[in-house]
């Protein structure tokens, strides 16, 4: 009779470490570059630095983000837009929503000059939108 | 002849330090990649006021340290000639930016309830606009508003 050997009997032992790395691994390399993909999308931007600035815990779906980069172009919701397509975007949320609902995020370089975001003062002014922030880095 | 077991108990121990030394570094990577990537990005709150003609009511010169309070607090940002950042509060000139904020705060501690505005010339860059802003905000007066020219209006 043949002794089956103790060596066979233990069978393949499945070692779950590696499988640990390279899932890891993975997760790194996705994470660092959907971080470029996004950068690459929404323009390199320098953004201005404020000891005022708040963090902003609640996602409202009546805001509208509107970022201007150094090199003269307007994006809405990180798409290139226009300064007429805002304004009618603008107007569309006000009816919509009502202009106390509405807010507006400007996402602005800090070396832009104010000239580029006095069109958006304005437009929100006259219709009658109070509620705008500006996205900002903390001082520290 | 029954081979003593020890160093192979020994070899056991070195091969499992390798892959948990492994794991380690890759959630030591992983955490710090997390961490640098995610720079915060907040919010300033700068509400806007009800719109009026701005440009028509032009403060007349006043010397702040002599005459605290003020109904209205008009600071101006201009591009000097050479490029430099011309701050007028009130009429007065002031050179650098502490000089300012020192003013600005003695003020808001006088009269919070004054009106601060903004007027800005379009070349100032933005990040100076919100410096001054901030710091009004920070001086804790209670309406700061930009100036608008209806005329600019597009």
């Amino acid at each position: 009779m043949k002794i089956p050997s103790r060596s066979r009997g233990g069978g393949l032992k499945f070692n779950i470490t590696p499988m640990i790395d390279v899932v890891f691994n993975l997760i790194i390399f996705f994470l660092v570059a959907s971080h470029y993909a996004r950068s690459e999308a929404v323009v390199d931007l320098e953004l201005p630095k404020a000891t005022g600035g708040e963090a902003e815990l609640e996602q409202s779906g009546r805001r509208l983000t509107i970022t201007l980069p150094l090199d003269g172009s307007v994006y809405l919701g990180g798409e290139l837009s226009s300064l007429e397509e805002i304004a009618a975007r603008l107007n569309a949320n006000t009816a919509t929503h009502g202009a106390g609902e509405v807010e507006v995020r400007i996402r602005t370089d800090r070396r832009v000059p104010f000239s580029r975001v006095t069109p958006l003062l304005h437009e929100c002014s006259r219709l009658g939108i109070q509620r705008l922030r500006f996205a900002v880095l903390g001082e520290n | 002849m029954r081979i003593p077991a020890h160093g192979h108990r020994a070899d056991i121990s070195e091969n499992m330090m390798t892959p948990m030394i492994d794991v380690v570094f890759n959630l030591l990577i992983f955490f710090v990649c997390a961490s640098a990537l995610n720079i915060q990005e907040l919010a300033l709150r700068a509400d806007l006021g009800r719109s009026r003609s701005e440009q028509a009511t032009a403060a007349a010169a006043i010397d702040v340290t002599n005459s605290l309070p003020v109904d209205e607090v008009r600071i101006e940002l201009s591009s000097g000639q050479r490029g430099q950042l011309v701050m007028r509060l009130n009429g007065v000139d002031h050179e650098s930016f502490p000089a300012l904020k020192e003013v600005l705060l003695e003020l808001a501690e006088l009269a919070p309830e004054s009106p601060v505005v903004l007027d800005v010339e379009g070349a100032v860059e933005v990040g100076e606009v919100l410096r001054v802003y901030d710091t009004c905000r920070a001086a804790r007066f209670r309406s700061i508003q930009f100036a608008l020219d209806p005329a600019a209006t597009p």
